[in-house]
């Protein structure tokens, strides 16, 4: 009797565990799988703008990212428990679970943001592409003046000053720069007492 | 709630404790980014060890503290990457010592600023680049780094600009 009772028992210890580890599959593949959509829905309102369908620019971009953002994470935060009792009823996902599952979405889209920022924005990436794309060898001085699609030092400057200023942080209208707003002088103050608390320096 | 909050802040203040320690007492101009993975691991380490000891060793919650941290975590790194080495925030800080600049002065501060010949150099030692007499030639790595770069921008939907 006990020998039969035995395997039954590690079943019923296996049992166990296979929910559990399926609410965890859940609470990590669910937020990744809002996570493609998002991406994907981008992507299919930048195919579209390409096509002249649609109006595009990164305003729209921002708006239409961020609010699909939130929509998603209410989704996520309301339905996670519903869908995965639909998986299987005796699966529970408590409330502790929602909300950290909301975060880890929140996660993903910041690594999916930086991801991207560090792509388009890449330096050294954009040096790369400015030679794969020459397809024979560039002086070195001229590699430089034509830095960021023949924008050269002076035009990307331009264009990052006027990106200060369009998030208000800097008063330019060139050739004058400066003074800074009220939101720069906090961005600055802040700026600096980070780099000064880890002792990081300038870069310069 | 508050046990997954309190194990989850034990780990950060653990990580951002050693974090700040190494990098105030051997300061280096290199981002570093391995090495705080490395610590914001330890603090994740550190906040399952306090919730298994002060509070349950129920699996899913401790899931929702490691989930927790990576929230904390990835904010962070967000945080530090975007403040470490901005040259908006250095533009931001010379236009503020100096009141008003003149477009031109700033020009060769962002040249500084930007590290081309460290950037070229860096690029050369990891085998992406050739430089010789002057000239620049991309290799063949370089190549393949950038076409994998192509591939994944357009998955997610980004051209590469600069």
């Amino acid at each position: 009797m006990g020998k039969l009772e035995e395997p039954s028992l590690k079943w019923r210890n296996k049992r166990k565990v296979y929910p559990e580890f399926m609410t965890i599959s859940f609470s990590f593949f669910f937020p990744f799988l809002f996570l493609i959509l998002l991406i994907l829905s981008c992507n299919i309102l930048r195919f579209l703008s390409k096509r002249n369908l649609l109006p595009f620019s990164l305003a729209i971009e921002t708006i239409f990212l961020f609010t699909f953002f939130t929509l998603f994470s209410i989704f996520i935060y309301k339905s996670s428990p519903f869908l995965l009792s639909k998986i299987n009823s005796s699966l529970v996902f408590p409330n502790h679970l929602q909300i950290t599952t909301v975060l880890l979405f929140f996660a993903m889209f910041l690594t999916y943001l930086e991801t991207k920022s560090l792509l388009s924005r890449g330096l050294s990436l954009r040096i790369l592409k400015d030679l794969d794309e020459s397809n024979r060898p560039i002086k070195l001085e001229s590699l430089k003046a034509g830095y960021g699609e023949g924008l050269g030092f002076k035009g990307l400057l331009n264009k990052r000053l006027n990106t200060i200023k369009k998030l208000k942080m800097i008063c330019y209208s060139q050739p004058k720069v400066g003074p800074l707003t009220f939101l720069g002088k906090i961005m600055n103050f802040l700026g600096v007492l980070f780099r000064e608390i880890l002792k990081l320096e300038r870069a310069e | 709630m508050y046990e997954i909050f309190f194990s989850s802040v034990s780990g950060i203040f653990f990580f951002l404790m050693i974090h700040i320690f190494l990098w105030r007492v051997f300061p280096s101009n290199n981002p570093r980014m391995l090495l705080l993975f490395f610590l914001a691991f330890t603090g994740t380490i550190c906040s399952i060890f306090v919730h298994l000891l002060f509070f349950n060793t129920d699996i899913i919650s401790v899931v929702s503290t490691i989930w927790l941290d990576v929230f904390f975590i990835i904010s962070y790194l967000f945080l530090y990457a975007g403040l470490s080495r901005s040259v908006s925030l250095t533009l931001l800080e010379k236009i503020s010592i100096a009141k008003s600049a003149d477009f031109d002065s700033l020009v060769k501060d962002y040249e500084s600023s930007i590290r081309f010949l460290d950037r070229m150099e860096l690029m050369k030692k990891n085998e992406y680049i050739n430089i010789s007499n002057n000239m620049v030639t991309i290799r063949p790595k370089g190549r393949k780094l950038i076409k994998l770069t192509r591939i994944f921008g357009r998955l997610i939907g980004v051209s590469l600009e600069g």
